[in-house]
């Protein structure tokens, strides 16, 4: 029995509500669980799903870069498909945090964009995997593209690394809280890492569910263009 | 809750969901395209006899 075929019982019939339940929990922690932020306020919530969301993205980014180098090494399809797959995902929630950020930094740091090393990073992650999608946007797949695209993600995954460590190598104004102790502006009180955990939670099974929804996509996509190329070749 | 606060707090909520809702909405677009795709391979097949 194939892994696919293993899987798809629980993808299908399971992890949409336990992405919806998750996800109800979630808000109920982060709205009605977890205490204001002493200095932020309110507006210091939007970092339960900001940080989630980019979470969610690296994950997405690091799946795509794991199987397009199977993909580069084995050439088998399932592998692209993934790796597709995951960065769409992967760049929803990209997207969602470059927003959040600056709707989150407007009050706090008084603008809405600065050029930190951080955000610059992050801004040039986003770029890349544009890049990709723009590859990959062709109704057929051509295998150079692919080819292409797959080395662009393995390639683009290594910005993650530097986004990880920029605040602390070039001094960057983002904040690094979860790695800041509480006295220095890290989480303050237990119930924020507790609603940090069960967003995080919740965000890992809502992004199992998009990529597997997206997955099964263009799986039968490609069942589908096989069956019409076989049909051609038989009428010719 | 203050109101500058809340306001930017409801701006950064409704963002998420309304990307994500682009994002469902994007998937189900794909969904019928399938679809058509299948209905359109369907009906160029030759009709069988049902057994």
């Amino acid at each position: 029995m194939s892994v696919h075929r293993r899987l798809a019982p629980f993808a299908d019939r399971v992890l949409p509500w336990a992405a919806t339940g998750a996800m109800f929990a979630a808000l109920w922690s982060v709205f009605l669980y977890v205490p204001n932020e002493r200095t932020m306020g309110p507006v210091q919530r939007i970092f339960y799903f900001h940080v989630n969301c980019w979470w969610a993205a690296y994950l997405g980014f690091f799946v795509a870069a794991g199987a397009s180098g199977w993909y580069l090494w084995r050439g088998r399809s399932e592998h692209d498909w993934l790796a597709r797959a995951a960065v769409e995902v992967g760049m929803l929630f990209c997207t969602i945090g470059l927003v959040t950020g600056p709707i989150w930094a407007r009050p706090i740091w008084g603008t809405w964009w600065t050029w930190d090393p951080r955000l610059t990073m992050a801004v040039i992650l986003w770029t890349i995997f544009s890049v990709y999608l723009v590859l990959r946007s062709s109704v057929r797949d051509d295998p150079e593209i692919t080819r292409y695209a797959a080395v662009l993600a393995v390639v683009g995954v290594l910005d993650i690394p530097l986004i990880m460590i920029s605040v602390r190598l070039w001094r960057g104004i983002h904040p690094s809280v979860i790695s800041a102790p509480a006295s220095k502006g890290g989480l303050e009180d237990p119930r924020m890492v507790v609603a940090l955990l069960v967003t995080m939670v919740a965000f890992a099974l809502l992004f199992a569910w998009l990529l597997w929804l997206r997955y099964e996509g263009l799986r039968l996509r490609d069942a589908l263009h096989r069956v019409e190329d076989q049909m051609g070749e038989v009428a010719r | 809750m203050s109101a500058p606060g809340f306001w930017f707090l409801f701006a950064g909520y409704g963002v998420v969901w309304i990307l994500l809702a682009l994002f469902l909405m994007h998937l189900g677009r794909r969904h019928r395209i399938l679809e058509r795709e299948l209905r359109e391979l369907e009906a160029r097949l030759p009709r069988q006899p049902v057994p």
